[in-house]
């Protein structure tokens, strides 16, 4: 038997997406388990492809085709995949702060953390404190993550931390950040959990994070 | 020295006089702030700048389209402009301006470019491109063939003539070039995400895009500098975050630095030997890259990207930098400032190449007072590493 798994981690690191929906429906019809094929075929090139972007050997061009590749794959994959197949990692609810329009970060965070097992809610640009916070009780988010391009809109973020606390959910939720301006230090001033470097880094933080609450 | 014989020994590494009393810009709605601060309002703002506006200051030039403020300028006796000649090198004729979508407090809209744009309805903040007027290789064609077409006609404002008439006889320095570069560009042309698949899946399209906006470029430069004497071009980039370059080296080398050698080798023909290059962000892994280019000035170094300009001055000793003072210390207060000034400015000046600047646009969280401690300190330097000084 071919080794699938080996040329769908293969084509997902490069992006290369015909050659990911063709290679699932191959394995499919080898009669390979789905979740396999999801696991350690996909995920593993996604994984590959976050760790060469962490060292510097791979772009935000290198992350889009990769992210690409994956969507198309798990279309073909989705129809045969069981709940079971499936290891949700967790819950995130995503946006940029009110008055911020600047989402390429956060999109890129968005795709890294569906591609590496969580079930995301994209509340897009300019969202408010109390709208994260309504969000996350409506999803029952494990990790509220939000981003800032601007030391102006930067300010807002401890709102959204106030906001998470006011709903009660502060045992239960984590809150992780990003953004041009933003660092660690600022997020222990502001008593945000997280702080991410970048999508790859987020996928780690996000990680570290759901390992904390449980 | 005049202004133009002082910019062009600093750029070119000679001793001059002393240095400039400069900025990089403000946002607006800084400059509103310090009106409400103490800042005498004598010119004013119009209204409709928005709060995210940038007003560009006297080492940026001041782009076709964009403002700058005079109040700031007089009151704290800067140095003349480095001015850029108003001949646009985007698109003609412009696109209309117009909303495309409404949604509650934001909107999107197209520019003048083209180029698809979000942002707040009081545009308090700075707006993110979405996308464009090219998907495709049709696009591209049709654009370049309605829109940049390699003509004079109608990029120059109608009262050229005297311009140039004024140009000739200048005392300050005069650069080409508009917020636009080998990737800036195509970035208005096709938002940034949809840009950075493109050169996977359209690679031919995006060496096209690039050798032909370096020959629509030259075609265009070479009509002004006919007629009058440049002393240096701009390119706006903006291609990197805090992270790094948004492409890789490699990328860079393959599509980018092509356009940069053919454009600066034809610059260098008329003798323009000054190329600054506007890039916000972690820029360490393109330096190279730029220099290889024919780049010779780049700005404006922000710190909180992790821009140091006295690294950048130990690896880089011959190029021009401006800008690097960064903007969160000038927040901060007194000390801060202190500090920031003295850890970098008399190293830079000692080794020249180097015009002090705020290292981006001036944030809304500077207070007046900060800004005028941080001026005054800053030209207490200057005159400390000046032969004379003539701006108190």
């Amino acid at each position: 038997m071919p080794d699938y798994l080996a040329t769908l981690a293969e084509g997902v690191r490069t992006g290369n997406e015909k050659l990911v929906t063709q290679t699932v429906e191959e394995a499919l019809n080898a009669g390979m388990a789905p979740g396999e094929i999801l696991n350690q075929g996909l995920v593993a090139g996604i994984r590959a492809l976050g760790q060469l972007f962490k060292d510097g050997q791979a772009y935000l061009p290198e992350i889009l085709i990769s992210v690409r590749a994956m969507r198309s794959g798990m279309e073909k994959l989705k129809p045969h995949l069981a709940a079971k197949d499936i290891q949700k990692k967790g819950t995130v609810v995503v946006g940029t702060v009110e008055g911020d329009m600047h989402d390429i970060g956060k999109n890129l965070v968005k795709m890294m953390l569906e591609s590496n097992g969580y079930d995301v809610h994209d509340l897009g640009v300019d969202v408010s404190a109390d709208s994260f916070a309504q969000a996350t009780r409506d999803t029952n988010a494990d990790i509220v993550a939000t981003s800032a391009l601007l030391t102006t809109t930067m300010t807002i973020i401890p709102d959204i931390v106030t906001a998470v606390e006011k709903a009660g959910l502060k045992k239960k939720v984590k809150v992780m950040i990003g953004g041009a301006p933003i660092t660690r230090q600022f997020a222990d001033e502001i008593g945000a959990e997280g702080y991410a470097d970048d999508c790859a880094s987020a996928v780690d933080e996000a990680d570290r994070l759901m390992k904390l609450a449980a | 020295m005049n202004t133009r014989e002082r910019f062009l020994a600093l750029m070119n590494f000679q001793e001059p006089d002393r240095n400039f009393v400069w900025e990089f810009g403000y946002w607006a709605g800084t400059v509103r702030r310090w009106y409400k601060e103490g800042l005498p309002r004598i010119k004013g703002l119009p209204d409709e700048i928005p709060e995210g506006s940038g007003l560009f200051a006297e080492c940026a030039g001041v782009p076709l389209r964009r403002y700058t403020t005079y109040d700031v300028h007089d009151y704290f006796k800067m140095d003349p402009y480095l001015v850029r000649i108003p001949l646009n090198i985007g698109a003609y004729p412009p696109f209309e301006e117009k909303i495309i979508e409404e949604h509650g407090d934001w909107y999107i809209w197209q520019d003048w470019d083209g180029a698809i744009r979000k942002d707040i309805k009081d545009r308090s903040t700075l707006p993110t491109l979405v996308g464009g007027p090219v998907d495709n290789r049709e696009d591209w064609e049709r654009y370049k063939a309605e829109r940049l077409r390699p003509s004079l006609q109608g990029r120059l404002p109608s009262n050229w003539p005297q311009l140039v008439a004024e140009y000739q006889k200048r005392d300050y320095p005069l650069g080409l070039g508009q917020m636009h570069g080998f990737f800036g560009t195509p970035r208005y042309l096709m938002g940034v995400e949809n840009l950075l698949m493109k050169y996977y899946d359209d690679p031919e399209m995006m060496k096209d895009m690039n050798n032909y906006l370096a020959d629509f470029w030259m075609a265009l430069f070479d009509g002004v500098l006919k007629e009058v004497d440049v002393d240096a071009v701009f390119i706006w980039e903006d291609m990197c975050y805090k992270g790094g370059p948004l492409i890789s080296p490699e990328m860079f080398r393959e599509f980018i630095l092509p356009g940069y050698r053919k454009l600066t080798s034809f610059l260098r023909d008329y003798g323009v030997r000054i190329v600054l290059m506007d890039s916000d962000g972690d820029v360490w892994k393109l330096l190279p890259l730029w220099i290889e280019g024919g780049v010779t000035v780049v700005y404006p170094f922000e710190v909180a990207a992790g821009m140091d300009v006295v690294e950048v001055r130990k690896a880089f000793p011959k190029l021009g930098i401006t800008g690097g003072i960064d903007k969160r210390a000038v927040a901060q207060g007194k000390e801060a400032i202190d500090r920031e000034l003295e850890a970098k400015v008399p190293f830079m000046l000692q080794h020249g190449g180097y015009i002090p600047s705020i290292d981006h646009m001036v944030s809304l969280d500077v207070s007046f007072e900060n800004f005028k401690y941080y001026r005054e300190k800053l030209k207490q330097i200057l005159k400390r590493y000046s032969k004379t000084w003539d701006r108190d």
